[in-house]
């Protein structure tokens, strides 16, 4: 190669960089460097590129924080060792629990998937049991008011016999066994946030269960709020912390109260972000005590200025991050409960079912699976039709293909 | 505890040597001492919670300028400072003059200074991967897993930035001629 373009050049310039051009290459390279000042100067910012850093002077403050900052973590970590070392050992034969673990996955996915395809209706009529005893009307909403305005409810009531028999079963067939229960290890911050739909006759004296329960398992109110359409229903909604190791024993207590409708749990964890502010916070907390030594040591007040400015930034950064720290805290620390209670107004007349009744519902029942099944039908039909015409049109041509060679 | 303490002084001993270049790579990106050392130093605690899974599969400092790396774009994201490219102007390869830049009659160390401001004057994205690249010498590849983009991106982010500094410093460069003022001051000491 004896004469060399711009482009050229610019395409070796890396290689001429590393040194790794032919002695030809690097000739050609050098002259079209000698008389394109333009070229030059691009070989001159790549070089000055490489050493652009050599001499600078990295900040004591850098220097020193970081070390230190990472002696703080030490400290910090100390309570998360032992679980990092199990987690480290046991992978003695990975790939076999990740075989057992996708194959699990698969199994209860598909299960899971023909279970999503069953009619959607079925059963629903169950649940709507009607009440027939009569309705032991209590107190007045006024006087009731009063009650939950003034003090904290009094203690335990203790409750109907027959009326617990009856529903506690339900109770406990709808909502599903506590957390705590059934998942073994639990990450270190999770949220938990549960909301619970109770619907009781007895809506005075399961009321003031609740509120003795909430007492008891030592948590508080956040908001309440209780309404009524007069003469009928009456609805308390009770937005409710409690101590994260008290959530199961007072879930189990309340729903002792009444029948319940709807329970949601969801978890939340947050432990990663918990780590990342925490690691913020001590990376700042570093650098504070590193600014208050550079404040003793400062002599010019431009100097003293400029650090108590910045003392003032990093102060503000570590009053956020504390608070966001404090905020997971609590949230971690207390769950939150929504609990919303229903009154039922018992239906005058029992419902036994006629036995047209019985049809009817029967009936409406399995036009409704007709119904939802067509559906699936169509969506079945909708998702499969693209491959169904690919595959169309490559069986035409290979039919195509088969006919003209015959016919030759 | 001694293990525990066995486990920073390895990472000390083991980061030391690049300390300084993680230092400059968030200086060279963020463009100011103050975010250059606040994104270091959470680079530095990244790192540290991160050794124990490093496994050595590419080099300390490329491990390393890749944190720094993360820590300056999430620092540029929360400054709002990553736009998109669309609305910059397009810097072409062509020559526009034929004399000779004044930059390259230049001591070495005000070629530096001129060329740290040129780069402090690049956008975001350009400055990102023209500091892994020609500043810590990391591959294409290496800087497209850092900043989690395609090749392309960072060859033409890169053609595109190295075009930029070019025209930042040719005789009619924009350096040249404001040179006059102190910029370096104006920008360090707010």
């Amino acid at each position: 190669m004896t004469h060399m373009n711009c482009e050229q050049f610019s395409i070796l310039l890396d290689r001429y960089l590393e040194g790794s051009l032919s002695a030809d290459e690097r000739a050609a390279f050098e002259a079209h460097a000698g008389q394109c000042a333009d070229c030059r100067l691009l070989l001159q910012i790549r070089r000055d590129c490489q050493g652009l850093d050599d001499d600078g002077e990295v900040p004591a403050s850098f220097s020193s924080s970081w070390r230190q900052a990472i002696h703080q973590q030490e400290g910090m970590n100390m309570e998360q060792i032992p679980e990092t070392k199990k987690r480290a050992k046991p992978p003695i034969n990975i790939r076999r629990w990740v075989a057992i673990a996708a194959s699990l996955v698969l199994v209860l996915g598909g299960t899971w998937l023909v279970g999503q395809n069953q009619p959607r209706h079925r059963g629903a009529t169950s649940e709507q049991t009607a009440y027939s005893d009569p309705y032991a009307g209590g107190t007045g909403l006024d006087n009731y008011m009063r009650t939950i305005d003034g003090q904290p409810a009094p203690a335990a009531m203790k409750m109907e016999a027959d009326y617990a028999a009856n529903y506690s079963a339900e109770a406990s067939a709808i909502a599903p066994a506590p957390a705590a229960q059934n998942a073994p290890a639990q990450p270190q911050k999770m949220i938990r946030t549960v909301s619970l739909n109770l619907v009781t006759r007895e809506f005075e004296q399961d009321l003031e269960t609740l509120n003795a329960a909430i007492a008891k398992h030592g948590g508080y109110v956040e908001y309440s709020d209780v309404s009524a359409d007069r003469g009928s229903r009456r609805y308390a909604n009770l937005t409710i912390r409690i101590p994260k190791e008290q959530l199961d024993a007072y879930l189990a207590d309340a729903q002792q109260v009444g029948r319940v409708t709807a329970y949601t749990e969801s978890q939340e964890d947050v432990s990663e972000r918990y780590a990342d502010t925490a690691t913020r916070l001590a990376s700042q907390k570093a650098k504070m005590e590193r600014l208050q030594q550079l404040l003793k040591q400062a002599i010019t007040v431009k100097d003293i200025l400029e650090i108590e400015n910045q003392i003032a930034d990093t102060q503000y950064q570590l009053d956020s991050l504390t608070g966001a720290l404090r905020g997971m805290d609590s949230k971690v620390d207390y769950s939150t409960v929504r609990l919303s209670l229903q009154e039922e107004v018992p239906t005058a007349s029992p419902t036994e079912l006629t036995l047209g009744q019985r049809i009817g519902l029967a009936m409406s029942d399995a036009w409704e699976a007709i119904q939802s099944f067509l559906e699936d039908l169509v969506v079945l039909l909708a998702v499969a039709l693209p491959y169904v015409l690919a595959l169309a049109v490559v069986i035409l041509i290979v039919r195509f293909i088969i006919k003209r060679r015959k016919n030759k | 505890m001694p293990g525990l303490n066995a486990n920073a002084q390895a990472f000390e001993a083991a980061v030391a040597p690049w300390e300084r270049q993680v230092y400059f790579t968030c200086l060279r990106i963020m463009g100011n001492r103050q975010d250059a050392e606040d994104c270091a130093q959470e680079a530095m605690l990244k790192a540290y919670q991160a050794f124990s899974g490093f496994r050595g599969e590419s080099k300390v400092s490329t491990w390393l300028y890749t944190i720094a790396a993360r820590c300056c774009m999430d620092a540029l994201r929360r400054r709002r400072e990553m736009v998109s490219l669309d609305n910059l102007r397009e810097v072409g390869w062509e020559a526009e003059s034929d004399e000779p830049s004044p930059y390259l009659q230049l001591e070495q160390a005000e070629r530096r200074r001129l060329l740290g401001e040129a780069i402090a004057r690049l956008p975001a994205e350009h400055r990102l991967v023209l500091t892994l690249c020609d500043l810590q010498g990391m591959s294409y590849e290496e800087a497209a897993r850092a900043l989690d983009c395609a090749l392309g991106t960072v060859k033409s982010r890169l053609s595109r930035a190295r075009a930029g500094l070019k025209q930042l410093l040719t005789a009619d460069g924009e350096l040249f001629h404001d040179n006059m003022r102190p910029m370096d001051e104006g920008r360090e000491s707010k």
